[in-house]
């Protein structure tokens, strides 16, 4: 089992810019969540094994195992490698992923996301460009999609997400 | 909006993509019971378009983007059912003990690339995962040439799919005529099909 404070303290010193500009996502993701609280996992960082925790992660290392942070956010960024069944409140991919995620509250499949695993969550956002192979199970109008800028169904998007 | 204007046109290694509409696949789709989960396999890639329009429906899709890996098939390497089985298991990822009950199967463009000795194991394959009830929807190109490789197909809100195909250069088209296709695809057969302008026949098969 992984102490994430113990994580936290351990990495802090190396949060690099490319990191902060991602927390910085993060936090405008999920803002509405309100948690203040976040770890993070460097890019020379490697886990084996199980994470729980009470705080929202970053992860731009490597990771195998389960990550169970109910209630809490999970970002793997853009040089991020997991290989886990993520459970998290909202969870964004942004580098690679390959095992099943259970968001409380929405997935998002970055452009440069490269998802192997299936999807239960009440919304799923998938960018133009991103990699997907597995299941999405969904309600109607779970899905929110961003398109490029210019793409022909930017509005409709926009639209729905408004409505 | 360069490609809208080439929704007649046929696909030629020059072009990206084009628009087409598709009336057989729009008929599958505003036959779905919203009171009924649906599931489908979509053997293209993950489209963000097709997502955006299928998320309308109770549904669980399965995106396997396997038809490159489908199409490397053949039955020299692959040569007893066991070997073959395990790479189409590899490339669908349908388990047995995770079994789906999928109600409709989207080819796309699958059949015109696929080795015609890999059809039989395919079908067989799916029909651990269908039901009496399930359709197949695809595309076969009716010119003695095509595109290099697969197209990703894009649903749309306007009842148009997005065919785009990057392929810098053509091939000689396998051409099926609806027996040899019956043939192949048994039990699935064509049920309805229309030849569209751009010279692709869109077939709607049942079992």
């Amino acid at each position: 089992m992984i102490d994430m404070k113990q994580i936290r303290d351990n990495v802090s010193n190396k949060m690099k810019t490319s990191q902060q500009e991602d927390l910085q996502k993060f936090n405008e993701i999920t803002h509405t969540a309100g948690h203040n609280s976040t770890a993070s996992l460097g890019s020379t960082i490697q886990i084996k094994g199980d994470v729980t925790g009470d705080e929202d992660l970053i992860i731009e290392g490597q990771v195998e195992g389960n990550i169970n942070l109910k209630g809490h956010n999970v970002i793997i960024g853009k040089n991020g490698k997991v290989e886990a069944n993520i459970e998290a409140n909202n969870i964004v991919v942004e580098g690679q992923l390959n095992g099943d995620m259970n968001g409380d509250e929405k997935v998002i499949i970055r452009e440069t996301g490269n998802v192997h695993g299936n999807i239960i969550s009440p919304r799923v956002t998938l960018e133009d460009g991103a990699l997907f192979k597995g299941s999405i199970e969904m309600e109607p109008r779970q899905i929110n999609v961003v398109k490029k800028p210019g793409s022909s169904s930017e509005s409709l998007s926009a639209k729905k997400q408004s409505a | 909006m360069p490609f809208a204007r080439k929704v007649n046109a046929s696909i030629t290694p020059s072009e990206n993509s084009l628009l087409s509409k598709s009336p057989l696949l729009f008929d599958v789709l505003d036959k779905i019971d919203p009171e009924k989960r649906y599931e489908i396999l979509d053997t293209g890639p993950a489209s963000s378009d097709s997502l955006e329009f299928l998320s309308q429906y109770w549904c669980k899709i399965h995106i396997s983007d396997s038809r490159n890996s489908l199409c490397e098939l053949n039955t020299e390497k692959l040569d007893t059912p066991y070997k073959l089985n395990r790479a189409l298991v590899k490339s669908l990822m349908l388990y047995k003990n995770k079994k789906s009950n999928l109600d409709c199967l989207f080819f796309w463009d699958l059949l015109n690339y696929l080795q015609p000795d890999i059809f039989p194991a395919l079908i067989d394959y799916l029909l651990t995962h269908t039901h009496q009830n399930t359709v197949l929807h695809c595309y076969l190109y009716t010119s003695s040439l095509m595109p290099e490789s697969p197209g990703r197909y894009h649903i749309l809100e306007n009842k148009q799919v997005r065919i785009e195909n990057n392929s810098p250069v053509t091939r000689k088209c396998p051409t099926y005529y609806q027996g040899a296709l019956n043939k192949l695809t048994y039990p699935f057969k064509a049920k309805r099909s229309i030849l569209h302008s751009n010279g692709m026949q869109e077939y709607l098969l049942t079992r």
